[in-house]
């Protein structure tokens, strides 16, 4: 199996929160959000807009919250995703400073947890997130065929030293 | 080779590994960070008071193990606190009995109870958090709980504490007591316990040898262990009090995926 990874649609997303909630629900991540949607003013006036980005943690290929971890309680799996072993976990933070998005969350139970690309479901189904999206702007699947479909469509690889593994289509 | 040479050689030994640890595991993990964000803020931009608070939450009360129950934060701020001026103590200590000019204080005992005070309360306070820490993790064997429990820490750390307390006895119990000698709280009661058997000359120094060099490899385990909490989740989660901070994080990088790279399209 190869290393796995997500395609976002810019334009595609709506801004509805159904990711956030499929995430929550299916992960019960409790007060945390795994994943959130960000929306960002565009333009300068009179032209301006807001788009929407849904944000997971990205499982980067050099993870610099693993890297930063200081009693190694982070991992990275085979197929590229990036765990938190929560009975390691110390909750000092320093994954959430590490990472380039911010991704890694605190909560109340005072360890770090995030995305874990729902590793209790099977392989074959769509991650809870990309299921529910009512208009495809997620896509989950293996990096090399993300690829290719990114580049049909003009996407490119979020850049970053840290390699993070999502195409975006703008 | 004598058993103090062996002390000696150790004590440096421990140390060094302790400093290492805290190369290899907090500040080669913070140059990890500050080369993944690049990023600080103006001094201007800091939030002084929230720092402030930020550490008494964290810090000082513990206020966010509170919320998760009462015997968590009991246990939690008894060891930290415990063990934070028993350290304080035990530093004052060899300074002003060992290198600093202390007669003025030293003298008329006063001086010299307040430290034996001191130790002896922020030992006993160490202990009982110690001692709930030790029974959360026997009636919790075998949980998913236990998974999260830091079993070896706490042993460790016990072990340092009670074979600190067991020395101080054997001391009291073989001289006879000392005006004031009750401050010394739990040392005192065990050296009346322990008159009985007294003298204890040769095990007293192998119990205070034993006690020493456990204390310094539990210094040295604190670099290479969970313990190493200790020092990075209050730096973490102070630096999360700055939102400036914060941010400046997520809006650089989010407006970072909006726009496309140099060259591309």
């Amino acid at each position: 199996m190869g290393t796995r990874g997500w395609l976002f649609d810019i334009g595609k997303c709506t801004g509805c929160h159904a990711c956030e909630v499929a995430c929550a629900t299916w992960n019960a991540t409790g007060a945390v959000s795994w994943r959130q949607i960000v929306k960002i003013e565009t333009g300068v006036y009179p032209n301006v807009g807001t788009r929407n980005l849904s944000m997971p943690c990205l499982h980067c290929d050099h993870a610099p919250c693993l890297q930063a971890c200081p009693v190694a309680a982070i991992t990275k799996r085979d197929d590229g995703v990036v765990l938190v072993d929560q009975a390691k976990c110390v909750g000092c933070m320093f994954c959430f400073w590490a990472c380039p998005f911010g991704v890694p969350q605190f909560g109340a139970e005072g360890k770090m947890s995030k995305c874990t690309f729902c590793a209790d479901r099977p392989a074959e189904l769509p991650r809870a997130c990309e299921e529910v999206c009512p208009t495809k702007a997620i896509l989950s699947g293996e990096m090399h065929e993300l690829e290719a479909l990114a580049a049909r469509s003009g996407g490119e690889r979020v850049g970053g030293p840290a390699g993070p593994a999502m195409f975006v289509i703008r | 080779m004598t058993r103090m040479a062996v002390f000696w050689i150790l004590i440096p030994l421990f140390i060094g590994v302790l400093f290492i640890g805290l190369y290899r595991n907090l500040l080669a993990k913070l140059a990890v960070i500050f080369g993944a964000s690049g990023r600080f803020i103006p001094w201007g931009d800091v939030d002084a008071a929230a720092l402030g608070q930020a550490y008494a939450d964290e810090v000082v009360f513990q206020r966010r193990i509170r919320l998760r129950g009462r015997v968590p934060w009991t246990r939690h701020i008894l060891i930290s606190w415990g063990f934070s001026v028993l350290f304080v103590f035990d530093i004052l200590t060899a300074l002003l009995t060992k290198y600093l000019p202390s007669e003025p204080f030293l003298d008329g005992n006063v001086g010299w109870l307040f430290l034996k005070f001191g130790l002896n309360l922020s030992g006993m306070v160490l202990l009982v958090g110690l001692l709930i820490a030790l029974a959360r993790s026997v009636t919790t064997a075998g949980t998913e709980q236990a998974r999260f429990n830091d079993m070896p820490g706490t042993v460790f750390l016990l072990l340092v504490v009670v074979t600190g307390f067991v020395a101080q006895g054997m001391r009291f119990a073989n001289v006879p007591p000392q005006p004031g000698y009750g401050w010394a709280l739990l040392g005192s009661w065990m050296g009346e316990a322990m008159r009985a058997g007294a003298p204890y000359a040769g095990s007293h120094a192998f119990v205070w040898v034993t006690h020493a060099l456990l204390a310094s490899a539990f210094l040295a385990y604190l670099g290479w262990s969970r313990m190493i909490h200790v020092f990075a989740a209050p730096l973490g989660r102070i630096f999360y009090s700055q939102v400036a901070l914060r941010e400046a994080k997520v809006r650089t990088v989010m407006e970072g995926l909006l726009k496309p790279r140099a060259g591309s399209r």
